[in-house]
């Protein structure tokens, strides 16, 4: 089993781009989508999907019998999601992160905790390539419990690429753990730099092998060069700042399908994967 | 009436705090005595459900009206709920904000007025 998490310090630099043309090219590989909040890759895989599965949280519930309005629920709640009224307890649901402190405080015993649907994991496949996504619905606090069950299907999945999350959330965290290798795209600009930074702060943290895709190369790659040199972090490819991409991206065309010279780009970069990753296996990683 | 005030310092010469849940201080008037007390809000900093908490702290505070700027969704949720009725004050101090409730010159806040802020979670 490998997996290769592909992150970015923010979104739109081009994480899906290089996560959706990176599984066109490898055999045998399962692309996995983990930008919960906006999962796009199947705008551009076209996966067919044969099932999807819901995610639930745990939510207060309370009985209203037991209840005695004494507010200790809605003290323990650091989220605001229990709000003692004097008549009545009324929960918020979207605020709720599932903590389970009202329930283990309430000295009634009167709450539950109830299942609430967050978000849904698709499965499919796209062309040879299996396909699972993960979607938070909107305005729920957290994508974790969609991605912890994500990461129970990767153990059995030979070679994952996962499309993380943008920045360094807690989504991201979740999303990575257990990565074998993590790709950093970044954009060669001041912003991309910080951005950067952080991620890299993030992925050492874990303990995770890494290295570095800058996009929308220009005249100034010099500044990730310099960082990634003193950072000891390998620049796996440089992708040109191309109107072509951007053409094709926006009409949901994958360009190493389309285009030879970006097809050899991308059948370049998962060897250089591959070959990381074997060697990281072997103990003699180089980074 | 008690009336809550979302307040940038402690005292009643303070300018009206623009934000609701992340509002440094409230400052309680009483409008009939005029005694009034201020408030830490201990929920400003929180990394959500902020002004759900501020509201719960108003409601345990008796009181029956609040003046702010901008209200967003959950607080505005809890208020309602617990019959407590908003009015928009800015760009003035507190004391100015409870003279011009007196008079019935606020406007009342029936909608959020903000869609509300997310700490990183």
């Amino acid at each position: 089993m490998a997996k290769i998490s592909i992150l970015s310090g923010k979104g739109g630099t081009g994480k899906t781009f290089v996560a959706t043309n990176l599984v066109r090219v490898l055999p045998n590989v399962t692309y996995i989508d983990c930008d919960i909040e906006e999962p796009n890759g199947r705008i551009f895989l076209n996966p067919i999907i044969t099932d999807i599965n819901d995610v639930y949280t745990k939510v207060p519930l309370i009985d209203d019998n037991r209840c005695e309005r004494c507010g200790i629920c809605s003290k323990a709640c650091r989220f605001g999601a229990l709000i003692n009224l004097g008549r009545e307890i009324l929960i918020l649901d979207h605020l709720c992160h599932s903590c389970e402190a009202c329930y283990e405080m309430c000295p009634m015993n009167a709450i539950t905790m109830a299942n609430r649907k967050i978000g849904e994991i698709s499965i499919g496949v796209s062309r040879g390539i299996d396909f699972i996504e993960g979607r938070l619905n909107p305005g729920k606090p957290s994508g974790v419990p969609v991605i912890k069950q994500i990461n129970i299907l990767i153990k059995s999945i030979d070679i994952a690429i996962v499309d993380s999350p943008p920045g360094t959330s807690c989504s991201v965290v979740n999303t990575i753990e257990d990565s074998d290798l993590c790709i950093l795209v970044t954009e060669p600009t001041p912003f991309g730099l910080h951005d950067l930074k952080l991620a890299v702060e993030l992925v050492k943290e874990m303990d995770i092998p890494m290295a570095v895709i800058i996009n929308k190369s220009g005249s100034d790659n010099q500044i990730i060069y310099n960082y990634c040199m003193k950072n000891d972090i390998k620049v796996l490819m440089e992708i040109p700042y191309d109107k072509k991409i951007a053409e094709l991206y926006s009409r949901g065309t994958l360009i190493a399908e389309v285009d030879l010279t970006y097809e050899k780009m991308f059948v370049d970069l998962a060897e250089k994967i591959l070959e990381l990753i074997e060697n990281e296996a072997a103990g003699n990683s180089e980074w | 009436m008690r009336v809550a005030i979302s307040s940038t310092g402690t005292d009643i010469d303070s300018i009206v705090d623009e934000r609701f849940g992340r509002a440094r201080y409230f400052i309680i008037v009483d409008t009939e005595t005029g005694e009034h007390e201020t408030i830490d809000n201990e929920a400003y900093q929180l990394s959500g459900g902020a002004g759900a908490k501020t509201a719960q702290m108003i409601i345990e505070k008796g009181s029956e009206a609040v003046i702010s700027s901008n209200i967003g969704p959950n607080a505005m949720d809890v208020m309602e709920k617990a019959g407590i009725k908003a009015y928009r004050a800015y760009n003035m101090s507190v004391k100015e904000a409870v003279d011009l409730f007196n008079k019935g010159l606020l406007q009342e806040i029936l909608q959020p007025t903000s869609k509300g802020h997310h700490g990183g979670i």
